[in-house]
């Protein structure tokens, strides 16, 4: 039997814009277990992304119930969701998002940094993370010099850090070509098999197929798994 | 941690050239204001507090009453010190000095053929030394004044007599008014600039009972007023009053109906109470426009951090997903905000060092060094610093760390950059003082040019000035002739006083009006009044209305102040025991500075030869010299200046020109409204460089909608004329703010004055234009810079 990562209960997302109330995700029921590799799929604004930041908790669910590893997020106080998601959530982004002013190395360390883990270690992890992706002669370059497959490498790598327990990545291939967007999705896998639970969102077909479940959305509603 | 923050703090200064730089000058010249401001203002404040003892001491003073008015006095008789410390009680110790307003010069020896010619000194008792924190670089301090004909001399004196010769033990030759050898016994430091007792020389006070001029004075034996600046230092201070009330006792024991009253003067008051600070207390001003330039330079910072803040809203967007909480991101932006505030401060510290000598040159001060390692003004500096770190970090680690990370990615464009309407409000603020600034500057101006062009009742022009000190003996008739005879003098004229110097008050009656009133009284010679250009009211009826004839000469004022008849020449005057003889009457004239009003005046005529008499019997005389147009100004003094020396070997001949004695009186409105000036253009250039930054960040940020607008075909014109509205709405709004401040300042400064000028409403109206002017410039530059750009490279990027 898998364990259950987290639940996802009839959870619904709503903004209100000018008068209007806009329903972004309605009641959404969605069960992840460890070990998992989920590919969201639909076309722009069907809630792919809002879904992974409520699941990643930058968002909040405003109707339904949301638990992950047992705890209810949905009642948590801001202080408590933080540190869950510090432990155990790794993000990666379409745009990398990396930060223009610090090294290679700097930006994989930053969450290190947040978690107040102690220099010694933070180096150790960093090197074996640098190692691991093969972008060792790349430590001391800036975001701006490397190519976008290579700055996407550093954001897995920042994201894997502090060894989450789930990966969300929001189109990682988007901004990429078809080698390196295969690149990447090599390395999901991988990574998959390794133990990480991943969920992406994808408009890709063939990136989705390397998900072991992938679930369709249209206008903030699951249609289809 | 922290050093990552340091990391990305100069990454980003470094990335951000235009900005930083725009920060760092602007906080860097507001804060080298502020801190010359504040060591202005602590050197003035500070007066005496340098004396290990000084709350304990106090100075004697006392006061008397004539008709309904108090006079002070200073100085007191020898024995007043003394007798004090030995009749009141918890009187620790005593001290006296005394100061001479007539020079003396000094010889190094009998044959020396060098004069140095010496103006301040004392003698001071021997306690000097222990009485207060002076110190000596060579001798003893118990016993250097100890011995009659004792001289200490500062380093500085004693190098200039003697050069790089030990100086201890050698003699000096003093000529007074007969000569006295002093032998050097210490070398004392210069007094610190914030010294309200300053000299060069002192002598024993033990000397002064050998000397001719002053054995009187020391040997006085009535408790009264004198000539010894007396200083107390007390065991308790609650002993205050009582002395006080001996001082009375023994005042009235020496002399039953005497008026005087005693008091003690805390000793660093002492400074602040007697200095002649006049309508501008430089000290109430400096620290309002050390603010406001503070203030300018803060909100600078602040308004461009936070318009920058867009630009770092990624890098918080991303910190914030790498698991960072509010705290450690507002920490992250607060410090760099001190970094920032730090260097700025260095750099500022050092601006401030470097041009505080022309800073201290502008308002005629010394200030030593080391007053910069003073403690209280570095804990005034470090209050300074931690109010700027404070200030310019809060509002914008509160404004960079609320960024919500999923807004900002979605959003490329952020709006919510800080709330824009507090950088309205600081470059309106700005402009405001800015305006406010100028405004009050010109009005100044155009005061100070008022005062100067208006008619006195004098011809000041072609006029010479030459002091004359009692060492010229009876030889003024010779020299006058002598200089009548140099080719373009016209006249000269012999008085006791210049005008525009202080002058001496008499107590007058007049025996038909039944009142007593000041009268301000003047020794002039007969031709006083044609060399100065002074004209008649009421003529004289005889050709010289001498005072040895009994008459004397008043001006309008004095008629109607003393309620005189319309005609009053026959009327008498009584002058101290003599009944005088209205002669003539002059027209009013100015002769102090334009500040006060005009005051009953005599004159005191008398002929050539009577008048020779002045420098002997008076001290010190002046004389006037009145030269045709045209004359050749240094030719003219260089045969002044020969013909002088004939008649005077002792005293170097000096000289001035009426004109600018006049000027001099205006000194001190003369350096506030340069100092002003400084002032506006440190505001100016800080406003504008604020605006800029301003500009140059709207643009960036509305690049798109600036692309979009020109390939919908908007005209350059049109852009710039987009992006500088917004602000030169502003500008004229601050405009709108400031006139009725600044009218407000203005008008109640000008009230001051007895002779005030108008409004210069044209010149709000050019302050304005000139503010606006600036305004539009800066903005344009960037706006045009934005508006020519090709709209497909700004498109792109999106």
């Amino acid at each position: 039997m898998k364990t259950k990562l987290l639940s996802v209960n009839l959870a619904s997302r709503t903004v209100n814009s000018g008068s209007n109330k806009v329903t972004l995700l309605d009641k959404i029921d969605l069960q992840v277990n460890e070990g998992e590799f989920i590919s969201l799929m639909g076309p722009s604004g069907s809630g792919k992304s809002t879904l992974l930041n409520c699941i990643g908790m930058l968002d909040n669910f405003t109707g339904g119930g949301y638990t992950f590893l047992g705890e209810p997020v949905h009642s948590m106080k801001e202080k408590n969701r933080t540190k869950l998601y510090k432990e155990y959530i790794g993000f990666v982004f379409q745009a990398y998002h990396l930060i223009d002013e610090l090294t290679v190395l700097e930006n994989i360390e930053t969450p290190l940094l947040y978690k107040n883990v102690k220099s010694s270690e933070r180096k150790a992890l960093v090197a074996d993370m640098l190692d691991r992706f093969n972008i060792v002669g790349k430590k001391d370059l800036f975001p701006s010099q490397l190519s976008g497959g290579q700055q996407q490498l550093v954001g897995i790598a920042r994201a894997l850090i502090s060894k989450p327990k789930l990966l969300l990545a929001d189109e990682p291939t988007g901004n990429l070509n078809s080698k390196q967007g295969e690149e990447i999705m090599e390395l999901f896998s991988e990574l998959n098999k390794e133990g990480v639970t991943i969920i992406q969102a994808t408009h890709s077909e063939s990136n989705a197929a390397y998900g072991s479940r992938i679930i369709h959305l249209l206008d903030g509603k699951i249609t289809s798994e | 941690m922290i050093k990552n923050y340091f990391k990305i703090a100069f990454r980003n200064f470094w990335r951000n050239k235009l900005t930083s730089f725009i920060n760092l000058v602007g906080l860097s010249l507001g804060l080298a204001a502020c801190i010359l401001i504040t060591m202005y203002v602590f050197h003035e404040k500070t007066y005496d507090q340098f004396h290990t003892d000084a709350d304990r001491i106090f100075k004697v003073t006392a006061k008397f009453k004539i008709g309904n008015d108090n006079i002070g006095m200073s100085r007191l008789s020898a024995v007043v010190g003394p007798q004090l410390r030995e009749k009141a009680p918890n009187i620790d110790d005593s001290f006296r000095y005394y100061t001479s307003s007539d020079p003396i010069t000094i010889r190094t020896s009998k044959t020396s053929s060098e004069i140095f010619y010496e103006k301040n000194f004392l003698a001071a008792d021997a306690n000097l030394f222990s009485f207060f924190s002076f110190d000596l670089v060579k001798g003893n301090p118990s016993d250097v004044l100890k011995a009659p004909f004792s001289v200490v001399l500062t380093s500085e004196t004693a190098k200039k007599y003697f050069g790089n010769v030990d100086p201890i033990g050698k003699q000096i030759i003093i000529k007074q008014d007969s000569t006295y050898q002093f032998t050097v016994t210490g070398i004392m430091k210069d007094f610190p600039t914030n010294s309200s007792i300053d000299t060069d020389l002192v002598l024993s006070m033990s000397s002064l009972s050998s000397m001719n001029k002053t054995k009187d004075l020391i040997e006085e034996t009535l408790f009264q007023g004198g000539s010894f600046v007396t200083f107390l230092k007390l065991n308790t201070l609650a002993q205050k009053k009582d002395i006080e009330a001996t001082a009375l006792q023994l005042d009235r024991s020496s002399f039953e109906e005497s008026t005087n009253t005693y008091f003690l003067e805390p000793f660093t008051e002492s400074y602040a109470i007697n200095a002649n600070t006049g309508r501008f207390d430089y000290l109430q001003v400096f620290p309002i426009v050390a603010l406001l330039i503070l203030f300018l330079a803060l909100t600078n910072y602040i308004s461009l951090t936070t318009a920058k803040a867009s630009t770092r809203s990624k890098e918080v967007g991303v910190r914030k997903i790498s698991g960072a909480n509010r705290k450690s991101l507002a920490m992250q932006f607060y410090i760099e905000s001190a970094i920032f505030v730090t260097i700025s401060f260095l750099i500022g510290f050092s601006i401030s060092f470097l041009i505080k000598p022309y800073f201290l040159q502008l308002l005629e001060i010394e200030i030593d060094n080391a007053f910069f390692l003073n403690l209280k003004f570095i804990i005034a500096v470090t209050i300074l610093f931690v109010f700027a770190v404070l200030v310019s970090g809060i509002y914008p680690a509160m404004v960079l760390s609320s960024f919500n990370p999923i807004e900002n990615f979605r959003n490329t464009l952020i709006k919510n950059s800080g709330s824009g309407s507090i950088r309205k409000v600081f470059t309106t603020l700005q402009f405001s003082i800015a305006v406010l600034l100028i405004i009050c500057g010109v009005v100044m101006s155009t005061q100070l040019d008022f005062m100067k062009s208006k008619d006195t009742g004098l011809d000041r022009s072609n006029l010479i000035i030459i002091p004359i000190e009692k060492t010229i003996q009876t030889n003024t008739t010779a020299l006058r002739n002598n200089m009548e005879n140099i080719a373009g003098v016209q006249g000269t004229s012999l008085t006791q006083y210049a005008i525009y110097d202080p002058y001496t008050i008499f107590f007058v009656n007049a025996p038909d009006v039944d009142k007593s009133f000041q009268l301000i009284t003047f020794n002039v010679d007969d031709n006083f009044i044609n060399t100065l250009g002074v004209s008649w009211y009421l003529e004289p009826k005889e050709r010289k209305p001498l005072v040895n004839n009994g008459k004397v000469i008043i001006n309008e004022k004095t008629i109607s102040e003393m309620g005189l008849r319309p005609d009053p020449r026959g009327q008498k005057l009584g002058v101290g025991n003599q009944l005088l003889e209205i002669a003539g009457v002059v027209k009013d004239f100015n002769y102090t500075s334009l500040e006060s009003p005009i005051q009953p005046l005599a004159f005191f005529v008398n002929d050539k030869a009577t008048s020779n008499l002045y420098p002997e019997t008076l001290g010190s005389a002046k004389i006037y010299v009145k030269y045709k147009e045209g004359t050749s100004v240094p030719n003219l003094i260089n045969q002044l200046e020969t013909t002088y020396k004939t008649f005077d070997t002792t005293t170097p001949f000096s000289y001035e020109f009426m004109d600018d004695t006049f000027d001099a009186l205006y000194k001190s409105e003369e350096q506030l409204s340069l100092i002003i000036y400084v002032f506006i253009v440190l505001a100016l250039i800080i406003a504008g460089l604020g605006l800029f930054g301003l500009v140059t960040f709207a643009s960036e940020q509305r690049i798109k909608e600036i692309g979009i607008r020109k390939v919908l075909g908007a005209s350059i014109s049109e852009i710039v004329l987009l992006l500088s509205r917004d602000f030169m709405k502003l500008v004229v709004l601050a405009i709108i703010i400031a006139i009725p401040i600044a009218w407000y300042f203005a008008d109640s400064w000008l009230n001051y004055f007895t002779y005030r000028t108008n409004m210069p409403w044209l010149s709000f109206a050019i302050s304005g234009f000139v503010v606006v002017l600036i305004a539009l410039t800066t903005v344009s530059f960037q706006a045009i810079k934005a508006a020519i750009a090709n709209p497909i490279n700004s498109l792109r990027s999106e």
